[in-house]
């Protein structure tokens, strides 16, 4: 992994040789289809009475903020995107018992909530081309995503999470490697991705983009497994190209 | 020897006699961003056309810009093509053509278009097409902005808007890729044979490039730039400006000449420049986010201050606001991303400085105050220190922006140029400044006692051929300057002023009361000096290679500072010549001066007997130049054949000559000002002819070769040189080899002249160099040191020197008795010399540089450390510095030639010619260095055993000292500068070396 990162570095710093930085700023949104994870056992603390649920799907909505950096030579660039993640994962639960405290099943929008905020620092590579006068990418990498912090609730379809407060005591263990531990303590994964970008100006871009967290790393896949994601991107070339500026070089040494 | 020597001198400046106009041209280059370029058929002129309607031809083999000429009416230049002699330009669906051999600018020329070059490769934003073939931009943000195909070879150039240059062949793949250019690449145009592409851009350079070897051959760049911001000292003597460049320069008029120094101050224009109390110092508003104050006498900016706090490149980084720069307002008018500062003053008290800019990331401008009493700038220079930066304290809710600020008070200050004839005043306080009332400028600001000698800017606008852009009021008598185009009127009690001759929009004007001059400053980078009253135009004055003024009068003398001449050019009958051609007779001073009208008439009788003293050791009168006179006629036949790069060390010159009365006498070649036949030359007379062809094989110098060849006739007339530039990459590197030759004498046969270190001199000169024997080939050494230090002994040194090859380095040092005999001829003296008749057996100074004569090292010094062996005018009174002792290193064999005391500083008319003329005659190409001048004495010093010239040689060298430039070198001008410095002060100003001949344009690495 080391001998990886230093002739990533090394790659980068001969490809950056010389070469114009390019800064940026990026948004985009992604709607992930997440492995739908084992049974989890909830056991209902004031009447002694535990209830099997099962996720039937699960999916995931994440907004991402980033401040790319882009670099590389004619077609082949690389954009190092320190960016912060923001995941908000859904497993919606059905329940075999009818006389459940809450609704039975997954139409009663009773979920397993995950609320996952993540920085992360993304390598990609992209491949840039052209049709006529419009400009594409094509573009393949990995963000390393180091979680700090995570929260497991269960919540119902008004959002209103169960607690003790509000008239619901339970535990939740997570069954061991299931998905949903996975999603307590997701530990800093490696997310790899593909994209598709779509240059609508010089510096504007549409982004489009598929990748996978540790959310799809689970047993029980769904039939989409991964993350769809768009947004956009403005790009800014550093240092101005100032004419005032220009002119220094005729200064005398 | 002498003879031959006088001989050469009178000959070469006989070419400044000519029938048809001679114009001397300011190689001042562009001062816009160059549109479009063309090659004439020869493939020698290569005209370009920039953003201001200006058109510079350049001859691209002299290397010289031709001439440059201004295009009236609305800007636009889309072609050049040349016809003949004539160059035809299109602008804005006008034509016009230009007379190369008149001049002459004419409209309603005949309709052209030159053909599209771009072989159907399309530009697609950062890529190029042609069908399936594509070439992507290396930075595919970056768009470009140029594509041409060679007419015949497989080469497609591409350039970039930023400069960059890819070299391809048809299918687009690239062969060569190139940075030389930092803006747009505008024009690419190949010539017509196709061996070179000349390569325009937004930066105001073309490079030029030999073809297929698509090797860089030469940049043709702007020498001169534009003048923005001006302000006049109320004593009349000075005015302060800035230029683009970020230089602040202040140009004194002394009761005896004019002086200029330059400061780099900023890292962008300077917008505005005002005096403070300190006539020495001045603030200064840039184009760098920072004010500045200046001071001269230090020479540095002492404080900067900074307009918006957070701009850095750093905090920039990830400020979207920030980075767009360029973004306006949805007039398009003002720049809401501007850090420039416009305007700057200081307080009458020189306690407050007030600086204004424009916005960046922020809702409001800037305009700040801060305390400058710490920089002392009413106290004597040695209490002014520099500062760390200050950020300066302002009120947030400043809404204004001002292009000039002037305080009427120490507390009171007014800001002018924002709206039309509003003048904002301000009231500084402990917590930045409150906004007071505002004025009517036009209304004399309802009663402010202003500074009479103030121009107060009345209004601002975009600059415009048709409206007025800039509008100032003469707080004297209240009269209006408005500027129009190019041309200032002056409204005064009704009747109009014209000052006509600007060829660019005007950027500023100043008064100087003093002088009833009207100074201004314009797009076409020079200064023009206008009579206050009349609208004559008094002078051009040009700032060209940072800080040498070349002052020029209507009718085409000049005066140039420094080695300003490099700067010059001369225009004639189709052609552009080198200054030095016609230098004898326009370099006048003299009618410079006369024409400013402020010197008195001894000052400008002083400077003419400086021009005729100059006239006389060339050889010539004043009669003389008035005439016409028939010159030998010489060309380089070949000389369309000469690449301007090449790795052949030979070339070959095939020279006709000819002479319609005479016969030919000899012909001369020149290599960076090294004569290749020696100071003689090679002598025609064998051919008894008018006429006379020669091949030469001129061998060449490693790098930049400056060629000229010129032929005489049998009455001693010179033919116009041809010059042109050929730059020689050897195939195989060869360290140089060094000649050392070392005379020294410090025992006489008359022992009561013997000397104590002279010796010690001539073996340390010997050991300084072998130090770095490593860096040369081979060093060889010939001393020659008391009894063997005879006149035989040391010309017979020349033998050797015979054998160096053309980069090899020769240094003759001589270290003992200089001599001056009856004549005033300066003799060098040998062991044996007869004291009393030095002529018999001493070595006068022709012989010992005759040493250098002829050989075919060119890279050649000679250090004298001898008494007298500076130069001595001959012509005027002479007098002997008092002795100073047992020390010095001089005999003089005569008496004090008349009763008068000797004359010092500028009384002395030689002193005066050797200021202000650049030595051109073409000797034997050395550079010589001596120790004293003509009348002076060099010393000796018990404490350095050593002679103080020798000792600061050696010291130049220790620890690179005199590397004043820190490029690793030592240049023989820095150690001339060095040497000069280090005697004066070792000798407590009682020695003073002199140049006694400089060679410009070989200043070559001595270490």
């Amino acid at each position: 992994m080391k001998q990886v990162c230093i002739a990533m570095l090394l790659l980068i710093s001969l490809s950056a040789s010389s070469q114009r930085l390019i800064r940026g700023y990026h948004v985009a949104f992604s709607y992930g289809f997440l492995d739908k994870g084992d049974n989890i056992t909830i056991t209902d603390l004031d009447n002694a009475t535990s209830y099997v649920g099962e996720a039937t799907k699960g999916n995931a909505y994440s907004l991402f903020f980033g401040f790319p950096l882009d670099y590389g030579y004619g077609r082949h660039r690389f954009t190092l995107l320190p960016a912060l993640d923001f995941t908000m994962a859904d497993w919606p639960l059905e329940f075999e018992n009818e006389n459940i405290p809450f609704g039975r099943s997954a139409d009663d929008s009773i979920k397993v909530s995950a609320t996952i905020i993540m920085p992360q620092l993304g390598l990609h590579y992209r491949y840039h081309f052209f049709a006529g006068k419009l400009h594409f990418a094509l573009g393949l990498g990995v963000d390393l995503k180091i979680p700090v912090s995570s929260q497991l609730s269960l919540t119902d379809k008004d959002k209103l999470e169960y607690t003790p407060e509000n008239g619901f005591n339970y535990t939740m263990p997570y069954p061991t490697g299931s998905i949903f531990e996975t999603a307590d303590n997701p530990g800093i994964h490696i997310s790899p991705r593909i994209g598709f970008d779509v240059y609508i100006s010089r510096f504007f871009v549409f982004n489009i983009f598929y990748y996978r967290t540790v959310l799809n790393a689970g047993f029980d896949k769904s039939i989409l497994s991964g993350h769809i994601a768009g947004g956009i991107s403005y790009m800014l070339p550093f240092g101005k190209d100032d004419d005032s500026r220009v002119l220094q070089q005729y200064k005398k040494q | 020897m002498k003879k031959i020597l006088s001989f050469s001198i009178l000959i070469i400046w006989a070419g400044v006699i000519l029938a048809q106009q001679v114009i001397p041209v300011v190689q001042t280059g562009h001062s816009g961003k160059i549109r479009v370029i063309n090659w004439d058929d020869s493939g020698r002129y290569l005209a370009s056309a920039d953003d201001n309607n200006d058109v510079v031809i350049n001859d691209v083999v002299a290397g010289k810009q031709f001439y440059k000429v201004k295009l009236p009416g609305k800007i636009g230049i889309s072609d050049l093509k040349f016809e003949g002699n004539k160059l035809l330009i299109a602008n804005k669906g006008k034509f016009y053509s230009f007379d190369m051999l008149t001049l002459k600018l004419s409209e309603g020329a005949s309709s052209f278009s030159t053909a599209s070059d771009d072989g159907g490769y399309k530009i697609r934003g950062t890529a190029v097409k042609k069908g399936m073939k594509s070439l992507i931009n290396k930075d595919v943000y970056v768009h470009f902005t140029q594509i041409a195909e060679h007419p015949s070879l497989p080469l497609v150039i591409a350039g970039d808007e930023r400069g960059w240059l890819y070299f391809c062949n048809k299918s687009l793949n690239i062969k060569k890729k190139e940075h030389t250019h930092r803006l747009d690449i505008t024009d690419i145009d190949y010539s017509n044979d196709g061996r070179y592409v000349a390569i325009a851009s937004a930066d105001r350079s073309i490079s030029i490039w030999s073809l297929p070897e698509m090797k860089f051959e030469k940049r043709l760049i702007p020498r001169s730039f534009n003048v923005y911001g001006m302000d006049s000292h109320p004593d009349g003597k000075r005015l302060a400006f800035g230029d683009e460049l970020g230089f602040t320069y202040m140009m004194v008029f002394e009761d005896d000449k004019i002086s200029c120094e330059g400061i780099d101050t900023h890292n962008g224009r300077v917008n505005d420049v005002a005096f403070t109390p300190n006539k020495m110092c001045v603030a200064t508003a840039g184009s760098d986010n920072r004010a500045a104050v200046v001071d001269f006498e230090n020479m540095m900016p002492l404080q900067y201050f900074t307009l918006h706090p957070n701009t850095s490149k750093l905090s920039q980084t990830f400020n979207i606001k920030a980075i767009q720069a360029k973004a306006t307002d949805a007039e398009g008018s003002k720049l809401l991303f501007d850090e420039n500062v416009y305007a700057v003053a200081v307080s009458p008290d020189g306690q407050q400085i007030v600086w204004s800019g424009g916005t960046w990331g922020k809702p409001n401008p800037m305009m700040k105050v801060s305390s400058i009493s710490n920089l002392n700038l009413e106290q004597p220079k040695e209490k002014r220190k520099k500062r760390q930066p200050d950020q300066g304290l302002m009120k947030k809710d400043n809404t204004h922006r001002f292009y000039q600020l002037y305080f009427d008070d120490d507390k009171q200050f007014w800001g002018m140029g924002e709206n039309n004839d509003v003048a904002q005043s301000f009231k500084v306080t402990l917590t930045g400044y409150d906004e007071q009332g505002s004025g009517s400028v036009r209304g004399g600001f309802s009663g402010q006692a202003f500074n009479p000698n103030k121009m107060i800017i009345v209004s601002m606008n975009e600059k415009s051929m048709s409206n007025e852009y800039l509008v100032k009021k003469d707080m004297n008598d209240g009269d209006i300057f408005s500027c129009t185009g190019f041309t200032i009127s002056r409204t005064s009690r009704g009747k109009t002023v014209k000052y006509e001759g600007h060829r660019g929009f005007i950027n500023d004007l100043e008064i100087i009361r003093e002088k009833n001059y009207l100074v201004s400053s314009a797009e076409d980078a020079s200064m023009i000096i206008w009579n206050l009253e009349t609208g004559e135009k008094i002078m051009t004055v040009y700032v060209v290679d940072q800080g040498k003024l070349v002052f020029i009068t209507p009718d085409n003398y000049y005066m140039a500072q420094g080695d300003a001449l490099t700067g010059l050019g001369f225009n004639y009958n189709g052609k552009v010549l080198p200054a030095e051609q016609f230098d004898l007779k326009y370099n006048r001073p003299d009618l410079v001066m006369e024409k400013l009208g402020i010197f008195k008439p001894d000052i400008i009788a002083l400077y003419h007997k400086a021009y005729l003293k100059r006239l006389s050791k060339s050889g010539f009168t004043e009669e003389m130049l008035k005439g016409e006179m028939n010159l030998p006629e010489l060309s380089v036949t070949n000389i369309r054949e000469i690449d301007y790069k090449t790795s052949n060390e030979n070339l070959n010159l095939n020279i006709s000559m000819s002479d319609k009365l005479h016969e030919l006498d000899r012909l001369n070649i020149w290599v960076n000002d090294v004569p290749y036949y020696g100071t003689r030359g090679k002598s025609l007379k064998d051919q008894h002819g008018k006429k006379a062809d020669e091949n030469v094989v001129l061998p060449l110098s490693a790098g930049r070769n400056v060629i000229q060849v010129s032929c005489l006739n049998n009455i001693g007339i010179e033919s116009l040189k041809e010059e042109f530039e050929v730059y020689y990459e050897p195939q195989q590197k060869r360290k140089p080899d060094l000649y050392l030759v070392s005379i020294a004498v410090s025992e006489y046969q008359v022992s009561k002249y013997n000397l104590r270190y002279t010796v010690n001199d001539g073996t340390g000169f010997i050991k300084l160099f072998k130090k770095r024997e490593s860096a040369y080939g081979t060093v060889y050494v010939d001393s020659f040191y008391n009894a063997s230090c005879t006149r035989d002994n040391v010309l017979n040194a020349k033998t050797r020197l015979m054998n160096s090859k053309p980069d090899d380095y020769v240094i003759v040092h001589i270290a003992g008795h200089g001599l001056l005999d009856d004549n005033l001829d300066f003799y060098f003296a040998t062991t044996d010399i007869d004291f009393k008749k030095p002529s018999e057996r001493g070595l006068n100074y022709e012989e010992l540089e005759g040493l250098l004569d002829g050989i075919p090292a060119r890279n050649k010094l000679f250090l004298m450390d001898a008494c007298h062996s500076g130069e001595i005018d001959k012509d005027d009174d002479f007098v002997v510095e008092n002795v100073v002792g047992d020390n010095q290193r001089g005999v003089t064999m005569f008496e004090t030639r008349g009763e008068t005391m000797p004359k010092t500083g500028l009384q002395n008319s030689f002193e005066l010619m050797r200021i202000m003329f650049a030595d051109l005659r073409k000797g034997t190409g050395a550079v010589v260095i001596s120790a004293a001048a003509g009348g002076g004495y060099a010393l000796e010093n018990e404490d350095i055993e050593n002679g103080i010239f020798t000792y600061s040689l050696i010291q130049a060298f220790k620890k690179n000292q005199a590397d004043v430039n820190k490029d690793g070198f030592v240049s023989v001008s820095e150690l001339r500068n060095f040497i000069f410095d280090e005697v004066k002060i070792l000798s407590n100003g009682k020695q003073q070396p002199t140049s006694r001949k400089e060679n410009l344009n070989n200043d070559f690495k001595i270490w």
